[in-house]
């Protein structure tokens, strides 16, 4: 598939392609609700559906690719009835996307740097988010790994990303 | 310029700073606990003596959880919330330590002895 190099251009071809990307990072959300992870602290999970985050930040516009963000999580919260996490989600996924813009735009590091910054960003946003609805000092001994476990996944993803990144170069504008 | 070399800089850092948490958050061997504090949504919803073995179901809004204390620690048994985390988690029987179900906003922490002596001072923080 080509991804568009001007949204305004072809609008159509735009919708279209938002559409397949939140329909995949669902998927990515899903399938990874089917591997346990042998680790006893919520909210550790690999985060596959980053991998269109991060991608979308290298080949499309930072509004397109937020957008894309906020629809996976809102429909995923609705479709799998879980919306307790709604909050977690939004607040680690919007935390990752601005440090990940940040991160890419710096133009200091390759993708890799990037979704490892954003894994961390992402745990670091959901500890807030607990920490204020949870209001116990306790949850400080969850902060450590949280933060180890994002920047692991982050690299996981982050080779995924090198690797995908690629195929799609040559297809990109 | 975009280096991998940036990239493990920055992977190395974070992993660091981790670790020195970790080791900070968790280097002090806790005396074990005499009792076991349960929190729903931050407020104190029982203290389980951790040397009397009982069943204590926690009700929230959301659905019950099933703690037990046995052979002086304190685990969940069974639980109805969507991830099954804190059911996961091995018993808890030391100062400082925690088992927390994020979906059921429930806290069960052991804590420390010193804390006891404050029990009239309901509200903190």
């Amino acid at each position: 598939m080509r991804f568009p190099n001007n949204e305004k251009k072809n609008p159509a071809r735009t919708v279209a392609l938002s559409g397949i990307l939140i329909a995949l990072s669902l998927i990515f959300g899903y399938v990874e609700r089917l591997i346990p992870l042998p680790v006893p602290i919520p909210g550790v999970k690999p985060g596959l559906a980053n991998l269109v985050t991060l991608t979308g930040l290298f080949f499309l516009s930072p509004l397109r690719v937020f957008i894309i963000l906020i629809a996976r999580i809102l429909l995923s919260a609705f479709l799998f009835g879980n919306l307790a996490a709604l909050l977690y989600s939004l607040a680690g996924g919007i935390l990752s996307f601005f440090v990940m813009l940040f991160v890419k735009q710096s133009k200091k590091t390759t993708g890799l740097g990037v979704s490892i910054a954003g894994g961390t960003a992402h745990n670091v946003g959901q500890f807030i988010v607990a920490a204020m609805v949870l209001n116990t000092k306790a949850l400080i001994y969850y902060f450590a790994p949280l933060i180890i476990a994002g920047a692991l996944c982050g690299a996981l993803l982050g080779v995924i990303f090198l690797a995908v990144s690629k195929y799609l170069k040559g297809k990109t504008p | 310029m975009r280096s991998i070399k940036n990239d493990i800089l920055i992977l190395i850092s974070i992993l660091s700073v981790g670790l020195i948490l970790l080791l900070i958050t968790r280097i002090p061997a806790k005396p074990a606990g005499s009792v076991a504090l349960i929190t729903v949504e931050g407020r104190e919803y029982a203290r389980l003596p951790l040397d009397k073995d009982t069943v204590l179901t926690i009700t929230v809004s959301g659905g019950t959880n099933t703690v037990k204390v046995a052979d002086g620690r304190i685990y969940v048994e069974s639980a109805d919330c969507p991830d099954k985390i804190c059911v996961g988690h091995k018993g808890i029987s030391r100062c400082g330590e925690t088992i927390v179900c994020l979906p059921h906003k429930v806290v069960i922490e052991i804590p420390d002895t010193g804390s006891e002596d404050t029990d009239f001072d309901a509200v903190s923080e």
